[in-house]
């Protein structure tokens, strides 16, 4: 089994998700239409009939009891445990992620490279496609969130202490503004974003070792953050 | 056309306009149960006007990228405190409020117990919103960390200010009113139940109140404390900020009562709407015991899901907490089935409170729907903290209680002023608030799983999000068309409405056997109570549970006062 890919992990809840719901409502829908055309009534004679229907209403719960066990056990299903699901081939990628009112700092400890975002440049977060990324992040005042809407996953750092998580991408792909902070954290939340740059791994390799101790000079200017 | 017209209305004088008006300290300092609700839930709809308007002015804003006139930190003072309005100081005590007026009437009672604590924590509640507002007065403005405060934003290096110290105390008050009211309520249902009125006869309301009661105990507390502790942090005191573990104390704490602070708000008004899809099918609500069983479990398990407001932060139990909160859609669904089960049979009149109870209905369950969404970790991996949780809550609160607090006004309010709303006029703001609601909210579902983060004044226009935008921006100002046309009905309605007479509705419980306004004393005399719908009983035997009402008038010539707001 691969490393866990958040936009699958994701994907096979969601795709089972949505559909039911939408049964649900439509169905609840047609009944309340339904209902309310066929009683319809203006007279005033007072309907005789069961006001409970005790084997019904017992059998219904335990109905609605195996909707959710279905839906958790297919929850559960698709959340893998912390440390026995490691990837196979690719070895990781380590990436320490420092988080501070506004801006983001991503550090490449094998590597000795740090991308560290400033008031004139949006930080990009360049990663190897397929292979997983391990993730240490913390922040230096609030707390803010890692959200990479692509990969349907986010992650809380917090002060004083690290958060881990890991992520595998699927697709080469250059996503400016592909990341944000999706926890608020004050005046400036909205602008707190990075690029997300997924490399071929060879590539990836070649920055990794010709970029080392430096933050390259390629990323975006931060004028474009706000409209 | 109502049902009003189509039989003899007990004769009675226009109860209101036609007596002294009290005056403003007799209306405050009242010790009378109706007084007090009415008072309340008056108070808590003008915080929901004041609500709305932050977030209409919040909707402008949004409709296009870039900031138009606004500025961050004013965009962060008005999604502060209108979340903090519209659970602390509206929904919160207006549920309360209809609770104190109407739980004593359907139980036989003519008082509550404790009036002057339910009185009391009225003050406070009020007090604490006008505290909160005075915010915006100070230097450095009202609160901008959202209705959460989730440390370390709210200590007092990243936010400083004393508006920001303002709404800590303004929560702390309103929180300690609702609960002293709670209390009030709790002691009314277990002491002053009328003879005959066992557990088990107390209509789906008074249960709804009931259940909503003991979350309130249980919860309120925990949130007076830490909003305490977080005064004191803020203020020199190392709580929180003591160890790095504070700020997911916090959250712990804060949800302790915020998640069951949205069934608390939602509760009371399943009572509601249940007994108005119940009364407007002339035939029981189905399902009563298992319904009651329903909102106990669910209350129950409401205790046990707060984690899933924390999913993302990983440091909690996520499959604990993703465990019941899915569970939670068996008592759900047998609150729907109930619904549903109790049109099936029934003769189905569409009166606005109808139209109400089944906007509810439709738009708590795409609240509900989603809400079993978001407690799958992985989903919510994604659309937390996104427009997607927004739209979400919106469903529940907007769909659910506002919507079933419409229901109630609808309902009840021939029973409280004596005369009937407007019947055109309530069904044109129920369509403009059915259709505001639809395309208010349904967009932010897109923008959210496109990755709209909440609580930002803009967004780039790269993503494409422009169009959703301003149509939820449209649909925001369709539900303030809804709410005025709402506005202007009451004010005419309370003036030139139809009279009512006690029970314009062929109501079920006892509320409808004494004139509209009810007396000081609520009842003269109260009909055989033999179950929880003792009016429906005697109409079923062919008796006319208002006969008392007009014996009592053709025998004396004299009319009971009734008790208004004025």
């Amino acid at each position: 089994m691969k490393a866990i890919d958040t936009r699958n992990q994701f994907f096979d809840v969601w795709n089972v998700y949505w559909p039911i719901a939408l049964a649900v409502f439509l169905v609840i829908l047609g009944l309340v239409v339904i209902l309310g055309l066929r009683y319809r009534s203006r007279s005033s004679e007072f309907p005789r009939g069961k006001d409970e229907d005790e084997p019904l209403e017992i059998g219904y719960m335990i109905g609605l009891a195996c909707v959710a066990a279905f839906l958790v056990f297919l929850t559960f299903s698709r959340m893998p445990g912390n440390q026995d699901e490691q990837a196979k081939g690719a070895s990781p990628v380590a990436v320490t992620v420092t988080a501070a009112r506004w801006n983001w700092r991503f550090e490449y400890p094998e590597f000795g490279i740090v991308e560290q975002g400033t008031k004139e440049r949006v930080p990009v977060l360049r990663v190897p496609v397929d292979t997983p990324v391990e993730f240490e992040g913390g922040s230096l005042d609030v707390i803010h969130s890692f959200w990479i809407p692509e990969q349907r996953f986010k992650r809380d750092v917090f002060p004083g202490f690290h958060t881990r998580w890991e992520m595998v991408f699927g697709d080469i792909v250059n996503s400016p503004g592909g990341g944000e902070c999706a926890e608020f954290c004050g005046l400036e939340h909205a602008e707190m974003i990075f690029d997300v740059l997924v490399m071929p791994k060879q590539r990836f390799a070649l920055w990794a070792s010709s970029a080392g101790g430096t933050s390259e000079a390629s990323g975006r200017s931060a004028g474009g953050r706000r409209a | 056309m109502s049902v009003a017209a189509e039989r003899p209305a007990v004769p009675l004088r226009p109860p209101i306009g036609s007596r002294r008006r009290a005056s403003l300290l007799e209306v405050l300092s009242s010790t009378d149960h109706k007084r007090i609700g009415l008072l309340t839930a008056v108070t808590a709809f003008v915080y929901f006007l004041l609500g709305g308007a932050l977030a209409l002015t919040m909707r402008s804003e949004l409709a296009k990228p870039g900031l138009q006139f606004l500025s961050d930190h004013t965009y962060n003072e008005l999604f502060t405190i209108h979340g903090s309005t519209m659970f602390y100081l509206f929904a919160v005590p207006v549920v309360l409020g209809v609770g104190l007026y109407f739980v004593p009437l359907q139980l036989g009672a003519a008082r509550i117990v404790w009036p002057r604590l339910a009185l009391g924590g009225y003050w406070l509640f009020a007090a604490g919103g006008v505290v909160m507002y005075s915010g915006f007065l100070t230097a450095q403005g009202a609160a901008t960390f959202g209705w959460t405060a989730y440390f370390p934003l709210s200590d007092s290096q990243a936010t400083p200010g004393v508006g920001t110290d303002f709404w800590v105390l303004a929560v702390i008050l309103a929180t300690v009113g609702a609960t002293l009211q709670a209390l009030s309520l709790l002691a009314t249902i277990v002491r002053l139940r009328a003879p005959g009125m066992t557990m088990l006869r107390m209509p789906l309301f008074a249960w709804s109140e009931l259940v909503t009661v003991f979350m309130v105990i249980t919860g309120f507390p925990v949130l007076i404390v830490a909003m305490t502790l977080l005064y004191l942090d803020r203020h020199g005191a190392s709580i929180y900020s003591s160890s790095p573990g504070g700020a997911v104390t916090w959250q712990h704490l804060f949800w302790f009562y915020g998640h069951p602070v949205v069934y608390v708000v939602f509760f009371p008004l399943v009572g509601v709407v249940g007994e108005t899809i119940a009364t407007f099918s002339r035939r029981r609500f189905f399902g009563f015991k298992v319904t009651i069983l329903s909102l106990l479990l669910f209350s129950a398990i409401s205790m046990a899901v707060w984690g899933h407001h924390m999913f993302a932060t990983d440091q909690v139990a996520n499959r604990y907490f993703s465990l019941t909160s899915t569970i939670l859609l068996v008592p759900a669904g047998i609150e729907y089935f109930g619904f549903l089960a109790t049109m099936a049979g029934g003769r189905i009149r569409f009166a606005s409170p109808m139209l109400f109870a089944i906007g509810f209905v439709l738009l708590f369950l795409i609240g509900g729907l989603t809400g079993i969404m978001v407690a799958s970790p992985p989903l919510d991996y994604h659309v937390h903290d996104t427009y997607f949780v927004v739209a979400h809550f919106h469903y529940t609160l907007f769909g659910g209680t506002v919507f079933g607090l419409f229901a109630a006004i609808h309902y009840w309010f021939p029973k409280v002023t004596g005369r009937l709303l407007d019947e055109r006029l309530a069904k044109a703001s129920f369509v403009l608030l059915f259709l505001g609601a639809l395309a208010t909210f349904l967009p932010m579902f897109f923008l959210g799983s496109q990755g709209m983060t909440r609580r930002v004044a803009d967004y780039l226009p790269l993503h494409h999000w422009t169009a959703l935008n301003t149509l939820s921006t449209v649909g925001a100002f369709t539900i303030f068309l809804g709410v005025l046309v709402f506005l202007v009905n009451v004010m005419r309605s309370l003036r030139l409405g139809r009279l009512a007479g006690p029970d314009p509705w062929e109501g079920q419980t006892l509320e409808w056997a004494t004139p509209s306004p009810p007396p000081r004393h609520n009842f003269a005399a109260l009909p055989p109570i033999g179950s929880h719908t003792p009016l429906l009983d005697m109409r079923e035997k062919g008796e006319d549970p208002l006969r008392d009402l007009r014996l009592e008038r053709d025998g004396t010539g004299a009319e009971r006062e009734g008790v208004g707001l004025r």
